[in-house]
């Protein structure tokens, strides 16, 4: 009699360990850190789709750089733009007024003491990092996998990708940049960047506006 | 005769060209009331973080950014050279003597350039790193300007809007090289 109501007594806690470990996995799937490939073809469908109806997207930043020696975070703020397909500008208004304007492969930076103009396409290096800042801050991940590594995280609300370079050289200047988007819209919240030196820098976007006209002198480069 | 006047011109036209661009009216440390110490100091070392805004310029290119200064007393110092961007461009250690490279991005790593930022820092953080250094000091006993060295790596820095004691912008010339770096304190400290 005893020996009988063990055996059961083990029957159900095998199956309830079973149970439990079912749901464990399948939570893991849904809420921890690995997307099923059906999930990723799913996302980059939805960051392609993204990329093709965004012509413009106008935005906040607050840009937050972490250094090893300071206690607290170096941070600026200012305005965001992008115009498909390869106008990027960065404007700066606290603490200070500067700029930098991506469009093409030129890059012009601007501060108090004057402007200057480079032209990214003879210096192959820069021209990737270039190409990987574009790529990065419009959600156009779709082309990297030739010179990045791109793995996707599901946290919540949100995805991540981590995109890693495979160059050693850019890897030394740039080891990482981890993206967050909205897990239903794109929309990229978020951008980590990692530098080779081991200081990150952070940007956030909020008051995303897309689609509404930018006056071509923001990305003039001359 | 006509062969030593033209030796003394040649010799003569050297001089020039090496004088220009130095302290003419300098005067030697040795010749100052701190050959042995306590000459006037250009940098706060109390300060715990002091941060310039910089410009590298060289030819008629420039890079601009934030110096970052962390000092641990007078002879420790780190120094993380970064741009408005995010972009850290170098980060290294000096004691006294020796520097320790934390990180350098790969158009900056180069010998010849680290060594010079080495000795500038090294002298901005102690003007009379050198005996072979020339200074003229304003009438309130402030160093106006210094000359170190000579040829090829002679450094001149100017210091410039005194307040508090320390000078508000400081500018690091390396006349041959057509190397210049300007230094304006950046009152707002980390956040």
């Amino acid at each position: 009699m005893k020996q009988e109501y063990l055996k059961k007594y083990v029957s159900i806690l095998s199956l309830l360990s079973l149970i439990v470990l079912i749901f464990s996995i399948d939570s893991y799937a849904q809420n921890g850190n690995t997307m099923t490939v059906k999930d990723r073809e799913s996302f980059i469908k939805i960051l392609s789709g993204r990329a093709a109806s965004v012509n413009t997207l106008s935005a906040e930043f607050r840009q937050t750089k972490n250094m090893e020696m300071l206690q607290n975070d170096m941070i600026s703020e200012g305005k965001f733009f992008y115009e498909k397909s390869n106008k990027i500008a960065f404007m700066y208004e606290r603490p200070g007024k500067y700029s930098m304007v991506m469009n093409g492969s030129f890059i012009r930076m601007s501060t108090k003491s004057g402007s200057s103009v480079m032209d990214l396409s003879a210096n192959p290096v820069m021209k990737q990092m270039n190409d990987l800042i574009s790529a990065v801050f419009t959600g156009a991940l779709d082309n990297m996998s030739v010179n990045y590594n791109v793995d996707f995280e599901l946290n919540g609300d949100k995805i991540f990708a981590l995109v890693k370079p495979k160059s050693t050289r850019i890897s030394a200047i740039v080891s990482q940049i981890k993206i967050a988007f909205n897990k239903h819209s794109g929309d990229i919240n978020e951008i980590v960047i990692t530098e080779g030196s081991g200081s990150s820098t952070k940007y956030i976007f909020y008051n995303q506006i897309i689609n509404q006209p930018i006056r071509n002198e923001i990305f003039t480069i001359n | 005769m006509r062969f030593s006047l033209s030796i003394s011109f040649l010799v003569s036209i050297l001089f020039v060209v090496s004088g220009c661009s130095s302290l003419k009216e300098g005067v030697w440390l040795i010749s100052t009331p701190y050959s042995n110490g306590g000459i006037p100091s250009v940098f706060n070392h109390t300060e715990d973080i002091t941060m310039y805004d910089f410009v590298l310029t060289r030819k008629g290119d420039s890079v601009e950014g934030l110096v970052v200064v962390k000092s641990d007393g007078e002879n420790s110092k780190r120094i993380v050279m970064t741009s408005f961007f995010g972009m850290t461009f170098l980060d290294f250690e000096l004691d006294g003597k020796n520097i320790k490279i934390n990180y350098c991005i790969e158009q900056l790593n180069k010998e010849k350039i680290i060594l010079l930022l080495k000795k500038d820092f090294e002298i901005l953080f102690k003007p009379d790193h050198s005996p072979l250094t020339k200074y003229i000091f304003s009438p309130a006993g402030k160093i106006e300007a210094l000359q170190q060295g000579n040829g090829i790596t002679r450094t001149v820095m100017n210091f410039n809007r005194y307040i508090d004691g320390f000078p508000q912008e400081i500018i690091i010339s390396h006349p041959w090289l057509g190397l210049k770096l300007k230094l304006d304190k950046n009152e707002s400290n980390e956040n």
